[in-house]
């Protein structure tokens, strides 16, 4: 009889502690904070879009914004905006820039690629142009975050991806 | 002899069990009380804990909640429509500045207790960038615009790049900039 009590009384124990278990696990479902992933999105993507819109200080249609800068690295290598020709315009302005981001700076690094989607655009010597800027193991990186945004000039269309990848 | 001693044993061991079940009683409650005292001491830290994490979520929240406003909104964006979002006007900002009772109407706006300011990148050779107040006087030659700023408060802030549109004599130029909202968390 007194073993019976006592199972009961222990049964009741466990009871107790699985409704108080399932009470903080109801109460933790409500923490809900926020979420500094989604910021990162959002800072890469709209960091992303201002640096094709900014403008370099050219007033020429093909490297007056660094968007057209880096259209014309495919489409014009070899002109010149005053005395820089579009490519180091377009480098020199993207690296200024980004260094300016401390975020950026402090905890990322990044690789930029200008891809053209309307075909393969050769130098002088037939070699496909490539523009690609920073840290090309961010691209393989596990956690990485991604922006890509359309450069368009003429007839041609280009896009610009931004990869980040926090530092190790 | 015998048949007298019988019955004390018999009332001995019936008072020790007695004794026994009460100790187990006792113990138990014992017991059941330091739990349920565990359990709300438990309950009420995590619960404080809750509190700030949220508390902390909430100033964030509300940072990244101005920011998105703040780039979108026609008061400080370039042109009257919002066509162009986080592309803001030098020349809002710079009368937005010197506006009487900014903080005042801003509140109305945006809700209280919080500051913005938007920084603009202006390419130079060298690597340094220098950072200059914006006034109605040198309203073309600056890089900073700041509003409601209290400097003695802790604030929770956050940044998001955007383009600053800035009227020269002769056209007008696009900066890239970043726009920065903080919460004062006091």
């Amino acid at each position: 009889m007194e073993t019976k009590k006592a199972q009961t009384t222990m049964v009741l124990m466990f009871l107790v502690l699985i409704i108080f278990g399932m009470l903080f696990l109801f109460l933790l479902s409500f923490a809900d904070t926020f979420n500094r992933e989604d910021y990162v999105e959002q800072y890469v993507s709209d960091l992303l879009l201002s640096l094709v819109r900014t403008d370099t200080g050219y007033s020429d249609e093909f490297c007056k914004s660094v968007g057209n800068a880096m259209a014309s690295v495919f489409m014009h290598p070899s002109y010149f905006c005053g005395t820089e020709n579009c490519e180091d315009i377009a480098i020199s302005r993207v690296g200024y820039y980004l260094d300016r981001f401390d975020l950026l700076k402090q905890n990322f690094e990044y690789f930029l690629r200008v891809e053209p989607q309307t075909g393969v655009f050769r130098d002088e010597n037939s070699i496909p142009i490539e523009f690609e800027i920073g840290d090309e193991a961010v691209v393989q990186a596990d956690e990485k975050f991604t922006a890509k945004q359309i450069i368009s000039q003429g007839m041609e269309i280009f896009e610009a991806t931004l990869y980040i990848a926090y530092r190790d | 002899m015998p048949s007298r001693n019988r019955p004390v044993k018999a009332r001995g061991a019936k008072t020790l069990s007695g004794q026994a079940n009460i100790m187990e009683y006792v113990l138990m409650t014992f017991f059941i009380f330091i739990i349920v005292v565990a359990l709300i001491i438990f309950l009420s830290a995590w619960q404080v804990s809750q509190m700030e994490i949220t508390s902390l979520g909430s100033f964030s929240e509300r940072a990244i909640e101005n920011l998105d406003s703040l780039k979108s909104t026609m008061y400080l964006l370039k042109g009257a429509s919002m066509s162009v979002t986080s592309m803001l006007d030098d020349s809002k900002l710079t009368a937005l500045m010197h506006m009487d009772n900014l903080c005042d109407n801003i509140e109305k706006l945006f809700g209280s207790n919080f500051y913005f300011e938007v920084r603009a990148f202006e390419y130079s050779e060298s690597a340094e960038s220098s950072d200059k107040e914006c006034t109605l006087v040198d309203y073309l030659d600056c890089n900073h615009w700041s509003f409601c700023r209290d400097e003695d408060r802790p604030a929770t802030s956050y940044v998001m790049p955007v383009n600053i549109y800035r009227k020269t004599l002769n056209d007008g130029r696009t900066d890239i900039g970043m726009l920065r909202v903080g919460v004062y968390g006091d």
